[in-house]
């Protein structure tokens, strides 16, 4: 394929899909940051929740095993 | 100690320095593949956020900036896999030709549609090498692949869109 094919085909998308350049955000970001930071380290993972629902079984059918874990603890 | 080595061990403070310095980079590079300033905006959080998250295996005596160019990109390219972005066409668009305005309008909508049916590999590299006209060396970096593989995508990009075009009825 040949440049100016090329190069036809890009001034077609640069019309159509205008480049953005260097935009700056329209405002300080960093609160922002700050609420999804302390949102995040709220969220408790799925993986917490499957290990406290398998710990909760496990102690549910055997009871017994509570010792156990406490001893290793 | 350096502003980056207090950033890997947790120092919120760096990590405002080191926000404040890059997020514009980070938002214009996030908006060029995304163009769209709200998401980007989102997007930016979701990039530096990650970016905190991982600090530990971030070694300080590289550039902050390249790192942070490819998370961003990761951030975007997983947004475009989640969602078929639109792309937002140019409001000028009518206007700013002497032809037709409802025939640009409709051609416009065309490109639109050929870009969306890219692959995200190929239409990110369209947007930024073709679209952007950023420098092969960025994108690839910001791939993380070689300026060889750059070339060859935009090489199968515009193949592609120029296919997809004339069967839209487009002559590219």
């Amino acid at each position: 394929m040949r440049q100016e094919e090329q190069d036809k085909l890009k001034r077609l998308l640069q019309k159509a899909v205008p480049p953005v350049g260097d935009s700056t955000p329209g405002r300080d970001l960093w609160p922002g940051m700050l609420r999804k930071m302390d949102r995040e380290r709220r969220e408790v993972h799925w993986l917490d929740w499957a290990l406290a629902a398998l710990l909760a079984g496990w102690i549910f059918f055997f009871p017994a095993g509570i010792l156990r874990l406490l001893y290793h603890l | 100690m350096e502003l980056l080595e207090r950033f890997t061990r947790g120092d919120l403070d760096a990590f405002e320095t080191i926000f404040r310095q890059f997020q514009a980079d980070v938002y214009a590079w996030i908006l060029r593949i995304v163009r769209n300033r709200a998401t980007a905006e989102d997007l930016t959080l979701e990039a530096f956020w990650r970016i905190y998250k991982a600090r530990a295996r971030f070694d300080p005596a590289r550039p902050f900036g390249a790192w942070a160019r490819r998370v961003a990109t990761n951030v975007a390219l997983d947004h475009l896999k989640r969602e078929r972005v639109v792309i937002e066409l140019h409001e000028d668009m009518s206007v700013t030709n002497d032809k037709d305005p409802v025939l640009q309008m409709e051609i416009a909508v065309s490109i639109q549609r050929a870009m969306i049916e890219l692959p995200d590999k190929l239409r990110i590299v369209a947007i930024l090498g073709l679209v952007e006209e950023r420098p092969y060396a960025e994108i690839a970096a910001s791939l993380g692949i070689s300026e060889a593989g750059v070339k060859t995508r935009v090489f199968r990009a515009v193949r592609k869109l120029r296919r997809r075009l004339t069967e839209l009825g487009v002559e590219p």
